[in-house]
């Protein structure tokens, strides 16, 4: 189903009557996995394509069995081993070439979230951190939550047994429910529009030189076209994935679910390791509980001198962006995104561990200052944007300009990128100061109730007009394919 | 549940409001139908001013289903040398005044997207076309084959042309054997597309903002290539645009044209189908135009054999015309554009007897 359509919104809103209407004690075990059924189902057209997905969940509900079973270490690594081929099996993953895959077409949406489900399930019941049994009912509700199935956000299973006994039944006061409101039709405004022409932009500097044969010109050219094509993708994949968990926590509130934010003000990092506990929060944090932190043990378990840590933190955070860089897709240009983020994210923080040993006083004052922390800002956007660029190139064009641009041009894209990054972020900034500096009588105009209600009504007549005019070019939602 | 209910109401109700004023706001810019395919800016302005519902023939699919016709319409159709070349207040001058002039020519369109909008202007009628001449513009760039329009380029991989893809766009057509079909009453069209108007003008708005904003990138990019240079760049164009000279015009594809003009000729309509000239130095340059004009005969025949059509060869009857009459390789000046309009309006009053009026 496409989240952009009529079917999309009607099914939200429906399931919002449906779950109200229900009788309580019926909401948890009749209503919301009927729900979820149904969710899934508009995604296929026939029956066998449910057949892997629901092999998967069944696989994994089998090893959480066994791994209450059998309390041990051995159990656990075999389960969690299991549980990762076969989803490295239905992912088609480019390196097992050599294997016959299902040759069916079946549902591989909403895959790589249903494990990191299972992976937390299964290590929380192996270290006791779930002591309740896990009912069949409650790992599908939670596996395949309609809200979340598609990419998110990733929550704790606690977090939502509770908040799915609630269901339904938290009420919310009319501010609330307005909120919900608005901030959904921000979310439609931000994928329909702001995607929209960011995605265009973006198109236009590709189709102008940064694809196949076309892949030619001075290092100058293909670095302009290279840094906008970059930037323009990075704010397209902001709009889309941050305006898709706008609507779904939206919608979540108001059927009684506190999804966890995945986004907070990513413009806002100063480096690259604050980046990343602002943009795709959830997923970040599932990779540091469940692989960074667990890495980081068994490196101090072997080295454990305790000046040596900080550079197992080093190790520990390539090679655990590095997975998650490689975790987003099958192909080999994912193996290179991970490599960037990987990179980045270790030489941010053996940059920090080496300042603060040798330069402590400096460096404390320096990253306090204003400058730096907009210069910190625009060069981690610019570096994550040209990481992204393996979500819009093949590898055989992320090659051609990689052989193109070499060393010097991705560092003087990176640079160039960085001071446009800097200047953008920089006017941002102060409109935001200046607008924050309204008298405070025009600020508590926008909160009036006929105002708000207004001009929040004004943006969904603004979406629905432009998505009639943008028929057929507002992208679909980027991470469903992941 | 309650204060849902209640929020969602005063968001409709706000919404409705809206919609509301914007629907009347509308009406003070933009009449339904007055202006359609009138020179409001000027007889040598390039397009027609436009209305809320027709910008070019790629939105008849609207147009149509609100416009008032006198006892008798034309509806020219063709590409942008149709639209630039013949001026319906020049034509309306010749022509008896109870006649109405629609521009429903489409730049870039073929002889599928020419057969789109007869489509529609049968359905928007579903009674007889008695009363409607189409005068159908042609020139060798009319035959390229469906693969090679623009058209497949705006919907990737959906294979729609333009017209098509515009009328998918609000949900009242869906694709039906490379036309469309209704998927509301007809009954009910002239109602839903005035109710359309407010998402219309936002359309309009969006619409100026990405013309203009890649007009100033084309500005900017301007070279303004000028003699040879200008010829070899629009003999190169048209090679690309109208594909292989293997399957460019073939045989099957000429028919299909004469079968077009006999099935307006058949739905009670009258039809003119007018060879636009191009410029002197083309004719000898391009492979392409060297095939079409053996190939039309194919077309012209059939068409000269129908009661109620018939086939005019603008160059012959304006044989003086030279390369300072156009613009570019296909498009005339403003100045050439009132001779075609007047030669042909002409043309189709020494047949008013045939055409029925």
């Amino acid at each position: 189903m496409d989240f952009l359509s009529i079917k999309f919104l009607l099914f939200l809103f429906g399931s919002i009557l449906i779950v109200y209407r229900s009788p309580i004690p019926y909401r948890i075990s009749i209503v919301f996995p009927l729900l979820n059924v149904l969710f899934i189902f508009t995604f296929i057209n026939h029956l066998t394509a449910l057949i892997p997905l629901a092999c998967f969940l069944l696989a994994g509900f089998l090893s959480i069995r066994l791994v209450v079973a059998f309390p041990y270490k051995s159990t656990f690594i075999a389960v969690t081993g299991f549980v990762l081929l076969i989803f490295i099996y239905l992912k088609k993953y480019a390196f097992l070439s050599f294997v016959h895959f299902i040759d069916w077409p079946y549902l591989s949406v909403g895959l790589s979230y249903i494990l990191f489900r299972m992976i937390q399930i299964l290590v929380d019941v192996h270290q006791q951190a779930i002591q309740e049994k896990v009912t069949l009912a409650s790992f599908f509700n939670f596996c395949c939550n309609f809200l979340t199935f598609v990419s998110g956000p990733i929550q704790r299973y606690q977090d939502h047994k509770i908040q799915e006994a609630a269901l339904g039944q938290k009420a919310l006061t009319e501010t609330e429910v307005f909120h919900c409101f608005s901030r959904m039709i921000h979310g439609l405004l931000k994928v329909v529009i702001l995607a929209t022409v960011c995605n265009n932009y973006h198109q236009w500097f590709v189709e102008g030189g940064l694809q196949g044969s076309a892949i030619e010109g001075s290092v100058l050219f293909l670095c302009r076209k290279f840094i906008l094509a970059s930037l323009f993708y990075a704010l397209y994949l902001y709009f889309n994935f941050s305006g898709y968990m706008d609507i779904v926590i939206s919608f979540g509130k108001l059927l009684g679910f506190q999804l966890p934010e995945n986004f907070n003000q990513p413009f806002e990092s100063r480096s690259f390791l604050d980046f990343w506990t602002r943009w795709h929060i959830t997923l970040a944090d599932w990779f540091k509980f469940y692989v960074f932190n667990p890495f980081l043990q068994l490196l101090a378990m072997k080295w454990p001198s305790r000046s040596v840590v900080p550079y197992l933190g080093v190790i520990a955070y390539f090679f655990t962006f590095l997975l998650m860089g490689i975790w987003h897709g099958s192909s080999m240009t994912f193996l290179i995104y991970g490599l960037f983020l990987g990179a980045g994210v270790s030489i941010n923080k053996l940059f920090d561990v080496l300042m603060r040993k040798y330069f402590s006083k400096p460096y404390n004052k320096f990253i306090d200052h204003g400058l730096s922390g907009l210069l910190g800002s625009a060069f981690t956007w610019m570096y994550f944007s040209m990481a992204l660029s393996s979500f819009w190139l093949d590898y055989s064009d992320l090659i051609g300009l990689i052989t193109k641009l070499k060393i010097k041009g991705f560092v003087l894209s990176f640079l160039l990128g960085g001071i446009i990054c800097a200047v953008v972020i920089g006017l941002f900034r102060l409109v935001r100061k200046l607008l924050l500096g309204f008298p405070p009588y025009w600020l508590s105009m926008a909160g009036n109730f006929y105002i708000s209600r207004a001009w929040v009504t004004f943006q969904l007549l603004l979406v629905i007009a432009f998505g009639f005019y943008g028929f057929g070019d507002i992208p679909d939602f980027v991470y469903k394919a992941f | 549940m309650k204060n849902i209910y209640r929020q969602a109401s005063f968001l409709l109700i706000f919404f409705c409001l809206w919609y509301l004023v914007l629907f009347l706001v509308t009406y003070l810019f933009y009449s339904d139908s007055g202006e359609f395919g009138s020179y409001k800016n000027g007889l040598l302005g390039k397009v027609p001013t436009r209305t809320i519902f027709l910008d070019s023939g790629a939105n008849v699919d609207l147009g149509f289903w609100v416009s008032q016709h006198k006892t008798h319409r034309i509806i020219l159709t063709g590409a942008s040398n149709t639209g630039e070349g013949l001026k319906p207040p020049i034509m309306q001058e010749v022509l008896p005044s109870d006649f109405t002039i629609y521009n429903a020519t489409m730049g870039g369109s073929n002889s599928t997207e020419i057969r789109q909008i007869l489509d529609v202007a049968r359905m928007s009628n579903p009674g007889s076309m008695k009363g409607t001449i189409f005068i159908i513009g042609v020139f060798f760039g009319t035959f390229f084959n469906d693969s090679n329009s623009r058209g497949h380029f705006l919907l990737k991989g959906k294979n729609l042309t333009v017209l098509q893809a515009e009328a998918l766009r609000y949900g009242l057509y869906k694709p039906s054997d490379n036309s469309l079909k209704l998927t509301i009453s007809p009954a009910y069209m002239p109602v839903v597309v005035r109710l359309l108007r407010p998402i219309l003008m936002w359309n309009l708005v969006f619409h100026d903002i990405k013309v203009n904003y890649d007009l100033f990138w084309a500005h900017l990019k301007h070279q303004n290539p000028k003699g040879e240079a200008a010829k070899q760049i629009a003999l190169g164009l048209w090679k690309d645009g109208l594909g292989d000279i293997k399957y460019y015009a073939g045989d099957a594809q000429m028919n299909d044209f004469a079968n077009l003009c006999q099935e307006i000729e058949e739905s009670g309509a009258s039809v003119v189908v007018v060879d636009l000239p191009v410029p002197p130095w083309l004719h000898d340059r391009s492979e392409h135009y060297q095939k079409y004009l053996n190939q039309r005969k194919i077309f012209v025949n059939k068409i000269n054999a129908l009661p109620r059509a018939f086939y005019i060869d603008l160059l012959a009857s304006l044989p003086d015309t030279t390369d300072m009459d156009f613009r570019d390789s296909v498009h005339p000046t403003p100045e050439a554009a009132i001779k075609w309009s007047r030669a042909v309006s002409e043309n189709i009053l020494s047949q008013r007897q045939m055409l029925g009026f």
